[in-house]
């Protein structure tokens, strides 16, 4: 299976120097069948004219778009970072500096070692660049301009980051997983890049509402305007590079760091709310659910969607379905784990094991991020069988199932828990199975499976036939002297 | 008893030896009929790569398949494809066991040779046959087998022609001597040089013997002068052949890197290998105590021979007693072969050289082993005291149970043993499938080479469609073929499955499942 890199980047001014307002960076796996012949040999190659359409005619598995915003990009190849392959460049300028594991998680994405999951590979980014991904989807490669920040974007990207400078940055988020991005946060960056920054602002669109904080509050908006102001593929030749370039002339982006005027002439405010938000929404089910905190003497005005009236200062759960809110109080993350054996299939020994993992969240927190780990324990030897990551959404529920097929004559007993990233166990279940012994391993099969039966009986006669030959060619050289 | 009695007593030479034939055919007949066609192994299975290389290419040495350690064995296996019109696999299996039997014969005149007696002959040959270690590559479709055959015509023609006075007779015995070791070299290189440090080793300790009991003239010197002869014409032909005739033997030689590793490859029998030879014992068998009732022969000849061959040194040191020649020939060969395989085991276990090199040089140890027992038998035991003369009864009998346990040893009983070589045809119909579903793509079969192995033979080496992978998965390897006799085999070695159950049963003929891991990514297939 060929695997193809491309990077394109292009741009709209027709400066006479090599500077790069877009690139993207593709990964996929895509055939080609062109040939660009030279005196001596064929080169099974794109022709160099036609790469451009090529690249945007095909659907591609892991996609990145860098921006530069309000920064000149000069270089003679175009945009290094944010690769899709090659480990993953957080700023060229700092020569060398890939983010920590990006290659590897990478490798293991187009390998097939491991899950696509290139979220912890696109950590940082350098100043003044925007970066946005989308991986594991295969897709053709659209982009479009949305109407809060008026800026392009990648269609379908997952999560994106801004680097606005003096240690502040714009996350990018796609809670609902559909089209377009459709939450902003706003933060004071962390040192360590792969933690979460301090939450300054955020606005983040609910369905037909748009949820906006900062400032020590929290105000509710319509959300009635469309999320793009129109869509394109890139540009692969010069008619579409035209139309690109008249298309992006009109759009005057919006300030990265006032993400509340974003809404002004676009939407109506409906309630404001002086308390705090805490974590960005999630979404599950057809739900958005976040939580709010409720300081002592908080203030609602405008028209109570939430129905915070008369509620005691607290935390707060709020979910939404699109139609209407509903507040409850917060619990933690509540877990528990089962390892059973499927009812249909008896634990036995001699016997496959078929086991039925399930883990439950029954707090209105989600969980941290987990692993869950299988072990099992056999004469005091441990072993991993299976290690999965996992997240349990509030109130929410996750299976996996194992066949597992024990060693012989040994006590084992198997655990299972589901491990915070300090390696604490939120969660445990053990299974004490009974041990296999050898007779339950069948000596009787295994004789019947190495002989196919009816000739167990003739290789016996045989070894019967080998003795006795064996015995009479020495009885016959014995014989002489007299044996009895 | 005397040596002329022991001659007079001797039966018939055709009924004596047809007996032993018999014997050396059932031997090869049993794991025809214990298996089948149902069973090969990794030797035999890579070897048919060679063989149709050297069928296609019409080169004794095809390029990127030649068997590195001689091309005898491929080019007489192809030779007898193309002569029978039977396919490959077939030959494999039921030449690679069926022809055992061939070393019987150089094996008897050897042992003639060596103990002067056709009583012994026999008798030796029994214990031989008895010997696991020496049975089980004579079993599989290796060269093994006529590797231990020329040695032994080698060792029996050049004892014959010491004894030979005849000018044209004794040329046609050197004629040959020389055409079966040069046969012996292009067998197995490294066996046959070897073979070739042994005579060495017994030359000098003739030598010295003859010093010892000053008496050259009557018995040593013309052993001495031509070994010396032999082992120097010997030596010639194995550089020639390794450095100009057949080049594939210089790289497993020099893959090696220290001059040591380089040296034990060539004069101790030892061999490449990736794993600790010494483990086998642990993993090998379900318990210690099984593995050493299977393996009682070999060690009943190693201390009885070593007893007798005290004996004898004892004999020669304290009285200087001069023994007959051909007594003092097996000794020295005896002793040569013993040094060589305590050399190759303490090299081995001290970790001087390189940790791939396993030593294999028991089987040859064997075969000087032997004789000295069964000429012992034959000279001592069969002339016991009346009240003794159940000894000889109770020997033969142990020997017909030691026969079949080392069957047991030799065919890898997987009721005792833990490395199978059989496989099932709900095994055989999974891969027919594999073949016909999962072109170009790879299915793990194992945690050991058995099915892949059988499998190769059955379609007589044909390039699969499908790439098995047995041992540790590829990365790539997205298949998974576990059947009933896969899960009962890692039980049996103590190892642990898991399936996740996000994978996919693709496959399933009731004793064999076929799955296949969930794509990941999609990049995955």
């Amino acid at each position: 299976m060929p695997v193809n890199e491309v990077v394109y980047s292009w741009r709209t001014s027709q400066a006479n120097r090599l500077e790069w307002e877009y690139k993207l960076s593709l990964s996929g796996s895509n055939e080609i069948a062109s040939k660009v012949s030279f005196p001596d040999f064929d080169l099974q190659i794109m022709p160099y004219a036609s790469l451009p359409s090529w690249v945007v005619s095909k659907y591609w598995v892991n996609q990145t778009f860098v921006v530069p915003e309000g920064r000149d990009y000069i270089s003679s190849e175009g945009i290094y970072e944010w690769s899709t392959t090659e480990g993953v460049i957080a700023d060229i300028t700092k020569s060398g500096e890939v983010i920590p594991d990006s290659i590897w998680i990478e490798k293991d994405c187009i390998s097939g070692s491991g899950p696509c999951d290139l979220s912890n590979a696109f950590t940082s980014i350098a100043e003044g660049l925007r970066g946005e991904y989308k991986f594991d989807d295969i897709s053709l490669t659209r982009l479009y301009v949305s109407p809060m920040d008026a800026r392009l974007h990648l269609q379908g990207a997952q999560a994106g980051l801004f680097n606005l400078g003096s240690d502040r940055q714009l996350r990018l988020h796609n809670l609902d997983g559909g089209a377009y991005l459709d939450g902003w946060t706003l933060e004071q960056a962390s040192p360590d890049p792969a933690q979460p920054g301090q939450p300054l602002e955020g606005l983040y669109r609910l369905g037909e509402r748009y949820l906006h904080f900062g400032g020590g509050r929290v105000r509710l908006f319509s959300a009635q305007s469309p999320e793009s102001l129109f869509e394109t593929l890139p540009p692969s030749d010069a008619p579409t590079w035209q139309a690109f370039r008249q298309k992006m002339a009109g759009v005057q982006p919006k300030d990265p760091a006032h993400l509340a005027a974003w809404l002004d002439g676009l939407e109506s405010e409906i309630m404001q709310l002086s308390l705090s938000l805490a974590g960005v929404p999630a979404y599950q089910d057809g739900r958005y659910r976040f939580e709010l905190f409720l300081g002592p003497g908080y203030q609602v005005s405008g028209r109570d969607e939430l129905g915070l009236a008369g509620l005691p200062p607290g935390r707060y759960s709020v979910s939404y379905d699109g139609r209407s809110f509903r507040v409850e109080p917060l619990t933690p993350p509540r877990l528990s784990l089962s390892l059973t054996a499927r009812p249909d299939d008896p634990l036995a020994p001699g016997r496959l094991y078929h086991l039925d993992l399930a883990a439950t969240n029954r707090g209105l927190q989600a969980s941290p991020d987990l692993q869950l780990v299988v072990r099992s324990e056999c004469a005091g030897q441990g072993r991993e069988l299976l290690r999965r990551p996992a997240r349990l959404p509030a109130d929410g529920r996750a299976a996996w199932s194992l066949t597992w097929q024990p060693p012989l004559g040994r006590q084992c007993w198997l655990s299972a828990a589901l491990y915070d990233a300090n390696e604490i166990a939120l969660a445990q279940a053990v299974l004490d199975p009974p041990s296999t012994d050898l007779a339950a391993a069948g000596a009787l099969p295994l004789l019947q499976a190495s002989t196919q039966g009816y000739r167990a009986l003739l290789a016996f006669i045989l070894l019967l036939l080998i003795a006795g030959l064996a015995g009479l060619a020495y009885w016959r050289r014995a014989r002489p002297e007299g044996l009895p | 008893m005397s040596q002329d009695q022991i001659e007079r007593h001797d039966p018939s030479l055709p009924a004596g030896l047809l007996l032993l034939l018999g014997l050396g055919l059932l031997l090869g007949l049993y794991p025809l009929l214990r298996y089948g066609i149902w069973w090969g192994e990794t030797d035999a299975a890579t070897l048919m790569t060679t063989i149709i290389a050297l069928l296609e290419s019409g080169a004794l040495a095809p390029a990127g398949h030649a068997y590195a350690n001689g091309y005898a064995y491929p080019a007489l296996v192809a030779w007898l494809a193309v002569f029978t019109g039977l396919p490959l696999g077939f030959l494999q299996l039921l030449g690679g066991s069926l022809l055992l039997v061939w070393v019987i014969v150089p094996a008897w005149l050897c042992y003639r040779e060596f103990t002067r007696s056709r009583l012994a002959a026999g008798l030796s040959l029994l214990i031989l046959l008895a010997q696991p270690e020496f049975i089980f590559p004579l079993l599989r479709g290796t060269h093994e087998k006529f590797t231990r055959g020329l040695m032994f015509l080698c060792l029996y023609l050049l004892l014959r022609s010491l004894r030979e006075r005849h000018p044209p007779r004794l040329a046609m015995l050197l004629v040959s001597f020389y055409l079966c070791a040069y046969a012996l070299v292009a067998s197995n290189t490294f066996m046959a040089t070897s073979f070739i440090l042994a005579i060495l080793l017994a030359l000098g300790l003739l030598w010295l013997a003859a010093r010892w009991f000053s008496h050259p003239g009557a018995f040593a010197s013309p052993p001495v002068a031509r070994f010396l002869y032999v082992t120097l014409s010997l030596f010639i032909i194995s550089y020639v052949f390794i450095l100009y005739l057949y080049p594939p033997a210089q790289n497993q030689l020099f893959i090696l890197k220290s001059i040591w590793d380089r040296t034990a490859l060539l004069l101790l029998e030892m061999e490449q290998v990736a794993a600790n030879p010494y483990s086998a014992v642990n993993a090998g068998w379900i318990s210690l105590p099984v593995y050493l009732l299977v393996s009682l022969a070999n060690w009943l000849l190693l201390g009885f021979s070593l007893l007798l061959w005290l004996k004898q040194t004892l004999d020669g040191l304290l009285r200087r007693l001069p023994p007959a020649r051909h007594t003092l020939i097996l000794w020295a060969f005896y002793t040569a072969f013993a040094f060589l395989s305590l050399l190759s085991i303490l090299v081995d276990v001290s970790g001087a050289l390189a940790a791939n090199l396993q030593h294999r040089i028991y089987p040859s140890f064997a075969m000087l082993a032997a004789p000295l027992l069964g000429a012992w038998l034959a000279e001592t035991a069969f002339s016991a005291p009346a009240r003794w003369r159940w000894l000889p009864a109770a020997a033969g009998v142990s020997l017909a149970v030691l026969m079949v346990l080392s069957l047991f040893k030799a065919t890898a009983e997987p009721l005792l043993s833990n490395y199978w070589v059989f496989y099932t045809p709900a095994e055989r119909r999974s891969l027919d499938w594999a073949e016909r579903t999962l072109a170009g793509r790879s299915l793990w079969t194992g945690p050991f080479g058995r099915i892949r192995d059988a499998y190769v033979i059955h379609t007589n080496g044909r390039v699969l469609d499908v790439i098995l992978d047995p041992y540790w998965r590829r990365n790539d390897t997205r298949d998974f073929l576990l059947s009933d006799m896969t899960l009962l085999h890692a039980m049996r070695l103590g190892d642990q499955m898991a399936i996740p159950g996000e994978n996919l049963l693709t496959y399933d003929n009731g004793r064999a499942q076929i799955y296949h891991r969930r794509p990941l990514t999609p990049f995955q297939k």
